[in-house]
């Protein structure tokens, strides 16, 4: 009963925060604005720009990934499992860390880019651009892909592999007999996905795009309102900038009640698939594991090399110091401190009790799936128009308003991961539940809190790592209101390189703070196992 | 906690206190989440600081990074202004002067400024246009600072000028161009040399532009297109790019001619010059000026005048490296950097501001 009031409170609020923050930014449509736009130069290379960038990563992320994702699939459970907790840190790590670490390597003049310059012809600041960017898109797109595709590939029955080997198929009959059918499925998809986050993207735009030309979309909408107060411009081509998402969404509409590829009991993963590899083969997967793993860990071993080179010089402490003495930094650790723990604990309450309302209620899941598929500037631009009507910016520029928008930005993704376990455990302890006549609370003590803790735990940082690493909402509400990000931008774009790693160290400090909870969960599941395994 | 847990794990007997272990693990995340709202009650935001604070009255100046930064002339003068007021000034850093102007229309009558400091000439009008700024009613004494009357106004107080130059190092760039004809055929797109703050955030940037359209005003875009060819990068605002220079990533950036005067004073480092053209030179004049809806109009007032003093004059030309507008002494070299030929465009309306920015646009790629 309560359940039900519930649910359709959070129905209600639901729509009226949807609408709230999407609203504003229709009210500021007008037909001069779109004609401007329509005639803007500027709009049509930045509308460009970014649809270039968005099929161009598309397409090297599906490629590589369909590639990496067919032979991780043959490799042992533990190795995959090795491969998508590398693939998940990299999606986890803050933008600008990731930049940073790429940056050092393909900067102007650097080593490597002299040697791409002087031997293949390629401009020497190719980084800043179209180049650097694209990078980052498959740096982040790629694990995405590759996990996707090997866990649909993984689910193929060893049965019909056994088939294959005796059929004698060729590895070209392989991928189009037995991978291409089950990719194919998966990839209209991915591909929505992959391209949406690319064309919506603004934080790697905005430090990499350092021209007029390469400009994107979100970073023309935000120099619209910020450089040129033109508010109805910006809204205009946020507007339009929207209907991917809906194009997106109205793709999932139809998705839906797609059979599986595979029922659970045709699926026997403890069988992997039988069949001859030639060492050529097998050296092509190892070292095609070795390139990637080096691709996803590369922007955090330059990290880790540049700090052993400036503890080898002796500056480590000097250069903590004046990280210390800088304006702001004090205060930005807490701010950032804050505005990340917040935003953990706000994404993880919503995401539960979204989970726990919307159990038969398939209408309300469609607030999760907004959110996450909208743009995060459109919900930024529309909670920026609410505010500024009422007042000064600088004022509100608090840590409350930032850890929200975190929270609505980040906790659809919660809902997406967590969905099945919560619901699973549910499911299975209903009866007993019943009939032991547990409240709510009871229910998440003795039940879901020993059977999920760790997930839940793990849910919570990794949206504090989020929110941590935001330089899209913090741009949007200026500068004074100095968080780490701001400090990293800020450190690099004058050249401070060696302060800016002992910041990093602090990021990663942080980061490990966000996940003691997980490693603490962990370690005292260890011991408790261990101990039960000593007295048995 | 820490004793009683290592005592725990160490217990072999350990399986019969599974329970123990959870409880210690409940008060290990009690203990992570009391920190967590200790750390809630602890707000540093800069602002609310500064409302908190009911017995010294504090001033708040939207200005740019390179003033108040830890080098720039922002902390002596609030240092020396402070102990004579009795206030508190706050700065607000943004990266760039046209960034201020644009925060402040977009605040408009809710900002929390008293004072925008370090607006120029280029945005007079738009600046004008605002109505949200009120009289200072200083006058400057009679000084070698004379440019025509309408870079005059009564709402914006000038505290400092300069002329704007390319800057190069003579060790990387030992025969620089003669002047701007030669400038344009420098490089190839694949090896650019230049970098010019980005014209819709940096007042430099927007000088570039204004200078290049007073130098070459029927064919800008065509010159402009020429210039983009050996632009690495436009960033926002002076630092950014005088620091993109400094590391060795460009050749030339555009900056002040005063700027070298500071590597030979400070660094004894004489390579760097400032690029000698054939051509006119164009001055810089940085602005200050008190909003309407102030809350400290006669401090805010007082701060300007003293703006404009001889002490933070002083200061301003050596940290600033800009000329003063009241006559101090100053070293020798900024006497020898002063150019002979100089022009004086009328100031920007709104209009071919946006036409101007518009070409920019349109013609960088």
């Amino acid at each position: 009963m309560l359940i039900n009031r519930l649910a359709g409170i959070y129905f209600g609020l639901g729509l009226l925060l949807i609408t709230s923050l999407l609203l504003p930014t229709f009210l500021h449509f007008n037909i001069d604005s779109f004609s401007l736009l329509y005639h803007s130069q500027f709009y049509q290379k930045a509308f460009i720009f970014s649809l270039k960038n968005a099929l161009i990563s598309l397409a090297i992320s599906l490629l590589l990934g369909s590639f990496i994702g067919i032979i991780l699939s043959k490799f042992s459970a533990k190795i995959s499992r090795f491969i998508y907790i590398i693939g998940s840190l990299g999606m986890v790590l803050p933008t600008i860390i990731v930049i940073f670490g790429w940056q050092r390597l393909f900067h102007y003049r650097s080593e490597l880019t002299m040697l791409l310059h002087d031997y293949f012809a390629i401009s020497d600041n190719f980084f800043y651009g179209s180049g650097g960017i694209i990078l980052i898109y498959v740096y982040y797109n790629l694990p995405l892909v590759i996990i996707t595709i090997s866990i649909r590939l993984e689910q193929i029955p060893s049965n019909y592999f056994r088939l294959a080997s005796q059929l004698g198929f060729d590895k070209k009959d392989y991928f189009i007999y037995l991978y291409w059918p089950v990719i194919k499925k998966s990839l209209a998809n991915i591909a929505f996905l992959v391209f949406l986050v690319c064309f919506q993207d603004f934080s790697i735009t905005n430090i990499l795009g350092g021209r007029p030309s390469q400009t994107s979309l979100p970073v023309f909408i935000y120099q619209a309102l910020i450089y040129n107060n033109e508010l109805n411009l910006a809204a205009v081509a946020t507007g339009l900038q929207i209907l991917p998402s809906l194009g997106y969404l109205f793709f999932l509409s139809r998705q839906k009640y797609r059979k599986k590829p595979f029922t659970a009991s045709e699926v026997k993963q403890a069988y992997l698939p039988v069949y001859h590899h030639p060492l050529f083969y097998k050296i092509l997967e190892i070292l095609v594991l070795i390139l990637l793993v080096g691709f996803m860990l590369l922007p955090l071993w330059n990290s880790a090399l540049n700090t052993l080179n400036i503890i080898q010089q002796g500056r480590f402490i000097s250069l903590a110091k004046e990280l210390i003495s800088y304006p702001g930094f004090l205060t930005s650790i807490i701010l950032s401190t804050k505005i990340a723990i917040s935003s953990g604990i706000l994404a993880c309450l919503c995401a539960y009790f979204h989970i726990k309302i919307s159990l038969n209620r398939p209408l309300i899941n469609i607030f999760p799936w907004l959110l996450l598929i909208l743009p995060p500037l459109s919900l930024a631009l529309g909670c920026f128009f609410i505010l500024y009507k009422f007042e000064n910016l600088a004022v509100l520029q608090n840590w409350q308003i930032l850890a929200s928008l975190n929270c609505l930005i980040y906790y659809p993704i919660l809902v997406y991961f967590w969905y099945e376990p919560v619901v699973g455990i549910n499911r299975q302890y209903d009866k007993l539940v019943k009939t032991l006549g547990l409240n709510l609370w009871q229910k998440i003590i003795y039940i879901e809190w020993p059977a999920l803790g760790k997930i839940f735990l793990l849910g919570f940082s990794i949206v504090a790592t989020l929110a941590l690493g935001d330089l899209t909402i913090i741009l949007f509400f200026g500068s004074p209101f100095e968080t780490l990000t701001i400090i990293h931008q800020n450190l690099t774009s004058h050249y401070r390189f060696d302060l800016t790693i002992i910041l990093q160290i602090v990021f990663f400090m942080l980061i490990g703070l966000f996940f003691l909870p997980v490693l603490m969960w962990q370690l005292f599941n260890f011991i408790i196992i261990r101990s039960g395994v000593r007295s048995s | 906690m820490l004793k009683k847990l290592i005592t725990l794990i160490l217990d072999p007997t350990i399986h019969h206190k599974k329970s123990a272990l959870t409880k210690e693990y409940a008060k290990i995340l009690a203990t992570y989440l009391g920190l967590f709202f200790a750390l809630l009650v602890i707000n540093p935001s800069p602002l609310k600081g500064a409302a908190s604070d009911i017995k010294i009255k504090t001033i708040t100046i939207y200005t740019y990074d390179s003033f108040s930064g830890p080098y720039g002339a922002g902390p002596k003068i609030k240092d020396l202004f402070e102990k004579s007021c009795n206030c508190k000034i706050k700065y607000l850093s943004l990266s760039d002067a046209n960034l201020i102007l644009s925060k402040i229309i977009l605040e408009n009558k809710k900002t929390s400024a008293d004072i925008i400091l370090g607006i120029d000439n280029h945005l007079l009008q738009k600046a004008n246009q605002t109505h949200l700024f009120s009289p200072h009613n200083i006058s400057l004494p009679l000084s070698d600072f004379n440019p025509p009357d309408d870079y005059f106004s009564d709402l914006f107080l000038p505290f400092d000028y300069g002329w704007f130059t390319f800057v190069y190092s003579n060790k990387t760039l030992p025969n620089p161009p003669k002047n701007f004809a030669e400038l344009l055929n420098i490089g190839n797109n694949k090896s650019r040399s230049l970098v010019i703050q980005d014209p819709r955030t940096s007042s430099p940037g927007l000088g570039f532009l204004v200078w290049l359209s007073t130098l070459y005003p029927n064919n800008l875009g065509q010159v402009l297109k020429k210039i983009d060819q050996q632009v690495i990068s436009y960033p926002k605002g002076w630092s950014q790019a005088y620091q993109m220079f400094l590391a060795g990533e460009a050749k030339m950036v555009f900056s002040y001619i005063t700027s070298p005067i500071y590597h030979q004073l400070m660094e004894k480092r004489f390579d760097i010059k400032p690029w000698v053209s054939g051509d006119d030179y164009y001055m810089q004049i940085e602005y200050a000026a008190i909003l309407k809806t102030s809350k400290q109009p006669k401090l805010a007032k007082e701060f300007l005048k003293f703006l404009v003093s001889e002490p933070a004059q002083k200061l301003i030309a050596t940290t600033q490296w800009m000329y003063p507008v009241i006559n101090v002494p100053l070293p020798k070299a900024f006497g020898l950097a002063k150019p002979k030929n100089i022009i004086w465009p009328k100031v920007l309306t709104q209009q071919e501001y946006k036409k101007l920015i518009g070409q920019w646009l349109n013609a960088t790629n």
